[in-house]
């Protein structure tokens, strides 16, 4: 049966092979110039221990790192789109007419009839196919890894969609789905082009609605809340004002998806607006200074983990300091997600004790802000 | 001898459409077994039912003293062409013996090299360009080879021409007469079965009409010619199977178990096509059916 299986699969598997070959000829070729780059830029300003851009030397060579990304960018662009695409080609022209093309044409009955039970073929048929289609599309991230590499050390957003689509193990789940959807599309309709048409629309509409709709749910999310003040701001980077409002760029817990990052509020959640802080203008103006006017710091809000929507908020509250052993200002997590989904997510688990410290601080922090507040 | 297919009841329904519906049959091993009907008389789904390909919704069935349920043990003894001959188009005829080796632990290669060759097939050419004639042999090597006690031809040759219909016939009968094997084959075109039948069965609608040795079944048949008289004016024994009067005489054809009792009538026997062609219009009259007694079963 295997022997039948491999033969029906020999021209998709060479096809498949010499496209493989292909890719990793273009990944290899680029991959090595683009390494070779970055590493000598890299070694330029190591020696330094200065690659944070502190010297003016380190800057250059900085500029040097950012030119070597953009010139990257639109392959990178297509590459990720590639490994993207990988799953939904297996699923079209190894999954449909698996069994799709055996109904179509009458086969299965050949098949059905040798010494060989149905399931036997099914479970053949399904793990040399399946199992092709995993291995392929792996080498191809595992190369996609190894080749985005330096851009991904530069700037790269793991939760980005189309990089968190194309790196991991996440292009072999899809490989598998896409495989799946493929057979099971070609056995219900019994027609090989059908299925192949639909495979191709419902993969694409999952790869849509994945990353958009369904995505930032599969994990809680957490909202952090940072008072302004001395000991915050000067984490805070690009204070910008919009027409009606101030923004921060907030600092974002490592592994952390940024879902949302809303304009700068007052203590009772109200959006601070630039006419209430005309001192804030132009945004160079000290922004702990200009926008403590403010009346009031709020509660924080519920924080969950992996999602991560930090806010600042504005409020009078020099009096108070995050407790020393805190790692961040603010990171506090409602006892609605501390269920076990929390838990199990929260690295390093030693860790737990001071990340609920943080929690009472805050909390105390925001009542200590309100009765300051209340003072005339 | 236990007869190769014993169907009780047997009914198959797709939804709402009965495609196969109480079906009793009993079919002796050693013969080559026609089953005709007419298109949609059941005749693919009972044999789809008998190699295990389907299952039936009510009645049971046992062939070769197993139930028909896709496991090895019954895949090995029994040996299934579809319809149309499928065969896999991107394979080439040696492909198509590699296959049947490998997934066949009886495999008989001598035999199907033999009839290959025989043939005349490439075994570098694939499937997909053979004629209809000859995918259909490849199919038939596939299935003879495997070595089968029973072998099952769904209207081998409907789609063949009378030139390749006519090799197709003679090689199955060759590779047959060889082995021994029971065939069980379907047509709607008795003029196939004819030649090559010595067992018959007539399907209509379902249930089965007519089942007997050839030999026999021509011995008992009669048509009789005599002045117009009603069908309880016979003598009794014999069964009448159709009548036809007109305003002077009348004819019937009569089945009678023994010799034909002499009578003021011109008795003939009558040919094989006529005497299906008898059976498949008394089955299509409406009314058939139930008081019908399926005759002939197998002692």
């Amino acid at each position: 049966m295997i022997w039948l299986t491999w033969r029906q699969f020999r021209p998709q598997a060479v096809t498949g092979l010499a496209l493989l070959a292909a890719a990793a000829a273009l990944f290899l070729v680029t991959g090595s110039r683009m390494h070779d780059s970055y590493a000598t830029a890299l070694a330029g300003c190591a020696p330094m221990g200065a690659c944070d851009g502190s010297t003016a030397a380190a800057r250059a060579l900085g500029a040097q790192l950012s030119q070597l990304q953009r010139s990257y960018e639109l392959m990178f662009m297509l590459l990720q789109l590639l490994v993207i695409a990988v799953p939904a080609v297996i699923g079209i022209f190894w999954g449909a007419p698996l069994i799709g093309r055996e109904l179509e044409t009458g086969t299965h009955q050949l098949a059905w009839n040798q010494t060989v039970t149905r399931t036997r073929w099914l479970a053949v048929k399904l793990g040399v196919v399946g199992v092709a289609a995993i291995a392929a599309t792996a080498l191809l991230t595992w190369l996609l890894s190894w080749w985005a590499g330096p851009l991904d050390h530069l700037g790269g957003d793991r939760w980005a969609a189309m990089t968190f689509a194309s790196r991991g193990t996440v292009p072999l789940g899809y490989a598998a789905f896409a495989f799946a959807l493929g057979t099971t599309l070609g056995l219900l309709l019994r027609r090989t082009l059908p299925a192949m048409a639909i495979t191709l629309a419902v993969f694409t509409a999952v790869q849509i609605l994945m990353p958009a709709l369904i995505r930032p749910h599969l994990l809680p999310s957490t909202t952090t809340t940072y008072p302004i003040d001395q000991a915050t701001t000067s984490r805070f980077h690009d204070f910008q004002s919009t027409q009606t409002d101030f923004r921060f760029g907030l600092p974002v817990p490592k592994d952390a998806w940024l879902t949302s990052q809303p304009p700068v509020e007052n203590s009772a959640g109200q959006v601070a607006r630039v006419a209430d802080h005309l001192d804030c203008l132009p945004t160079g103006a000290t922004p702990q200074n200009c926008l403590t006017s403010a009346t009031a710091f709020p509660g924080t809000t519920c924080t969950r983990r992996s999602a991560t929507t930090p806010r600042a908020t504005t409020g009078p509250c020099s009096g108070w300091r995050p407790d020393s052993s805190s790692p961040s200002p603010a990171h506090s997590s409602a006892p609605a997600s501390g269920g076990s989904d929390a838990d199990r997510t929260d690295p390093p688990r030693n860790a737990r004790p001071r990340t609920s410290q943080v929690t009472r601080n805050i909390v105390r922090g925001a009542r200590l802000c309100v009765s300051t507040s209340a003072r005339p | 001898m236990t007869a190769i297919l014993q169907a009780h009841a047997l009914g198959k329904s797709y939804g709402r459409r009965q495609a196969l519906a109480d079906c009793t049959l009993e079919l002796p091993p050693g013969h080559v077994i026609g089953l005709v009907g007419p298109n949609g008389a059941g005749k693919t789904t009972l044999l789809k039912i008998a190699c295990g390909m389907l299952a039936p919704t009510t009645g049971q069935i046992e062939v070769l003293g197993e139930q028909p349920d896709g496991a090895t043990s019954q895949l090995a003894r029994v040996g299934y062409v579809a319809q149309d001959t499928p065969t896999y188009a991107n394979l080439s005829v040696a492909d198509h013996l590699t296959l049947g080796a490998r997934m066949n632990p009886g495999w008989d290669a001598k035999l199907a090299q033999a009839r290959i060759e025989q043939l005349g097939l490439q075994p570098r050419q694939k499937a997909g360009r053979l004629s209809g004639g000859q995918r259909a042999q490849l199919a038939l090597t596939l299935a003879v080879a495997k070595r089968p006690e029973l072998l099952i031809l769904d209207e081998p040759v409907a789609s063949l021409d009378p030139l390749a219909r006519r090799d197709f016939l003679r090689h199955l009968m060759e590779s047959v007469a060889e082995q021994g094997t029971s065939v069980i084959l379907s047509s709607h075109l008795i003029s196939d079965l004819e030649r090559v039948c010595d067992y018959l069965v007539v399907l209509v609608s379902s249930r089965v009409r007519l089942a007997g040795e050839v030999d026999e079944l021509l011995a008992q048949h009669h048509r009789i010619v005599c002045a117009r008289r009603q069908e309880s004016d016979l003598p009794a024994g014999l069964i009448v199977i159709s009548a036809e009067h007109t305003d002077r005489q009348s004819t019937f054809v009569v089945r009678s178990e023994g010799e034909l009792p002499a009578g003021d009538w011109s008795a003939e026997h009558l040919e094989l096509e006529d005497l299906v062609l008898t059976y498949l219009e008394r089955g299509a009259a409406p009314g058939a059916g139930a008081a019908t007694r399926p005759t002939g079963a197998a002692r």
